[in-house]
């Protein structure tokens, strides 16, 4: 007995239950979520956004025509924006559809409106389904008060007037520090990276302290070519070039001299260090090996005389 | 005329004396011009033709006059005009005593290969038939005439022109700019004492009397190709001479690559022609003999920079947008191309 009542409930609750399942399975589509947002505190010209998730059945499939159009719905409402994006998986279809609202309507009391429902069509083949999307009734707040407040004010548009938001400022200093080390670290590094490839000008320097280094450099090898001591007079001849700023020839030393006096008491040196170039380069004679030496000193002399000499 | 004196070949080292020798002359003769002096020895000892340029009444005939009478050899002189031809050098045509017609051999053809200085005066002032008909004369030494080709061996062209006056010239074609080695600028004598004695000094008054006052026929003209082969011979130019000379040519084609600048002028866009080959020779040419001249058996820079403007001046052709300050931007564009080009 007890257990035939058992039996008698258990299918009860089986039909009952299999028949909500069939009319669950029965709809083609629904309605997952909605979101509309604030439905008060709405203020003339706001946007407001009207997000539906529908989750249809296959094979069924939304009429894009029954889509609202967007523009002008009424004298205060306008629909801005219409998107539908889908979603599809074997067993549904997901439509997001994105509505984007503008109200124009200038309330003088806070007002109950309504954005009027829309019906979506969903076909499969022959069959069709309907699904509405319901009204939304949300208030508009004025922006203004009915009369200005205040004594002596007139009713016209500059009463209502008020005062600009002053802009809100944010802090830079942070990024000014952060842009100031940045800078200061590249600079840095670009500074290194000069001075370790020799670019870096040498300021206040004597060029013929850079020609008396390389002369030693030269000078430190075992072996010397001919190619060494010419690279010698060469180096020589560059230091004097770039301290006149021009080419100077073994002609033009009374003029170097006359522009550089500080080198006057050095005209023997030079004179000779010339022939001596002269010779090499130009006449092919095999330079004298004592030559790297009268370089040197050459060069030494020339520095502590240069007047621009910072570092000897 | 002159006819050859010198029959005997000079030593190598007598011509050291000879040049020495008719440079007093000629300077002797006309006064404050040894620089020029020395450059139209050197265009002479490189086989070149020379261009003398200046003002009126600065002497450029008188010293060309003097300098072909001095070297010696047949010489031949043609004034530039506009009615001038070309078959005017060539030959002339006359009515015999026979009262026939009677064609001679003209200015350039009288001497055959004894010719040893043509001389043009006023040549801007000849048209471009006449210059086309020099071109070959300068460049080949040969011109054809009476079916037979006459060759001037020891053909050297002496031309002038005055800078002054522009109405009835005909500009020199590059080409033909191109032939001469040498543009000579000619000024007066700027020393005070030399400009009195011209003034004064009664010797200067008549041209013609001065020119054959000079000594004559100094030079054996029949061996000046000789000795110039000989020259370029014997004196050497080292690898580092050649680099310099090299870049110094190329630095006034291309200024901008060896970062030449000069104010208010678009280096890039400056040059538009500039040394070429037969440039550059005469310079490396010039060169030696200028090295020769002073008793060294190899080329330095030096020589270059005494004839550098007097070669390339002339041969440099800018861009028409420069054109209107032609002779300050090429002096300026030598002038760089001198202190920016290092040798060694």
């Amino acid at each position: 007995m007890q257990n035939s009542l058992l039996i008698s409930v258990l299918i009860v609750w089986l039909t009952a239950s299999s028949a909500v399942l069939a009319d669950e399975t029965s709809v083609v589509a629904r309605i997952l979520q909605q979101d509309q947002g604030r439905s008060y505190g709405v203020m003339v010209g706001d946007m407001i956004h009207q997000r539906f998730v529908v989750e249809v059945k296959p094979p069924y499939s939304i009429i894009q025509s029954s889509l609202p159009q967007s523009g002008e719905l009424n004298y205060w409402l306008e629909l801005r924006d219409v998107a539908v994006s889908t979603k599809e998986s074997d067993d549904r279809t997901l439509y997001l559809i994105d509505l984007k609202y503008q109200t124009f309507y200038a309330p003088l009391d806070v007002r109950t409106l309504t954005i009027p429902g829309i019906k979506l069509d969903f076909s499969a083949g022959e069959q069709r389904f309907q699904l509405h999307l319901p009204d939304w009734q949300f208030t508009m707040s004025p922006i203004k008060e009915i009369t200005p407040g205040g004594v002596g004010n007139n009713n016209n548009a500059a009463a209502f007037m008020k005062a600009a938001i002053a802009p809100k400022t944010f802090s830079l200093d942070e990024l000014n520090q952060r842009l100031g080390l940045l800078a200061a670290a590249t600079s840095m590094v670009v500074i290194a990276l000069l001075w370790l490839n020799g670019l870096l000008p040498k300021l206040g320097q004597s060029p013929f302290i850079g020609a008396a280094r390389q002369i030693r450099r030269i000078k430190r090898r075992r072996h010397t070519a001919r190619e060494d001591y010419l690279a010698c007079l060469q180096s020589v001849h560059q230091a004097i070039n770039q301290r006149a700023q021009t080419t100077v020839f073994a002609g033009q030393l009374d003029d170097f001299l006359a522009q550089f006096p500080q080198f006057s008491s050095l005209r023997d040196e030079l004179t000779m260090f010339f022939r001596q170039s002269r010779d090499a380069f130009f006449m092919d004679k095999q330079p004298d090996p004592i030559l790297i030496n009268d370089c040197l000193d050459l060069c030494r002399e020339m520095a502590a005389a240069d007047k621009v000499t910072a570092v000897k | 005329m002159n006819q050859p004196t010198h029959a005997s070949v000079p030593a190598m080292s007598d011509w050291h004396k000879l040049i020495q020798k008719t440079e007093q002359s000629i300077n002797q003769t006309i006064l404050g011009q040894e620089a020029i002096v020395r450059q139209m020895m050197i265009a002479t000892l490189s086989r070149g033709h020379i261009l003398l340029e200046g003002d009126v009444g600065v002497g450029k005939t008188t010293l060309l006059k003097t300098v072909a009478e001095t070297l010696g050899g047949c010489f031949e002189r043609i004034e530039g005009t506009i009615d001038l031809m070309p078959h005017d050098l060539v030959y002339y045509t006359y009515i015999a005593e026979s009262g026939k017609p009677g064609v001679s051999p003209g200015p350039v053809l009288k001497h055959g290969d004894a010719l040893s200085i043509f001389f043009f005066n006023e040549i801007n002032r000849a048209r471009p038939q006449v210059h086309s008909l020099l071109l070959r004369i300068m460049a080949e030494r040969s011109v054809h005439a009476f079916n037979q080709t006459y060759h001037f061996p020891h053909l050297q062209v002496f031309a002038d022109r005055n800078r002054i006056e522009k109405d009835e010239t005909f500009e020199l074609p590059a080409a033909a700019r191109d032939r001469f080695m040498m543009e000579l600028h000619v000024e007066q004598p700027k020393a005070e004492a030399q400009l009195k004695d011209l003034m004064f000094n009664p010797r200067f008054h008549d041209a013609d009397k001065l020119v054959n006052s000079a000594e004559k026929a100094i030079l054996p003209y029949q061996h000046l190709n000789d000795i110039a082969v000989q020259i370029q011979q014997q004196v050497k130019a080292s690898s580092a001479l050649q680099d310099y000379g090299f870049h110094l040519c190329r630095a006034l084609r291309e200024p901008g690559e060896y970062g030449i600048q000069i104010s208010d002028v678009e280096v890039s866009k400056l040059i538009k022609g500039g040394m070429g080959p037969r440039g550059i020779s005469y310079l490396a040419r010039g060169a030696r003999v200028n090295a020769w001249l002073n008793q060294r058996e190899a080329i330095i820079p030096e020589d270059f920079h005494v004839i550098i403007k007097q070669i390339a001046k002339h041969r440099i052709f800018l861009n028409p947008v420069y054109d209107y300050n032609r002779e300050q931007i090429i002096d300026a564009l030598i002038a760089a191309a001198l202190d920016t080009i290092a040798s060694p």
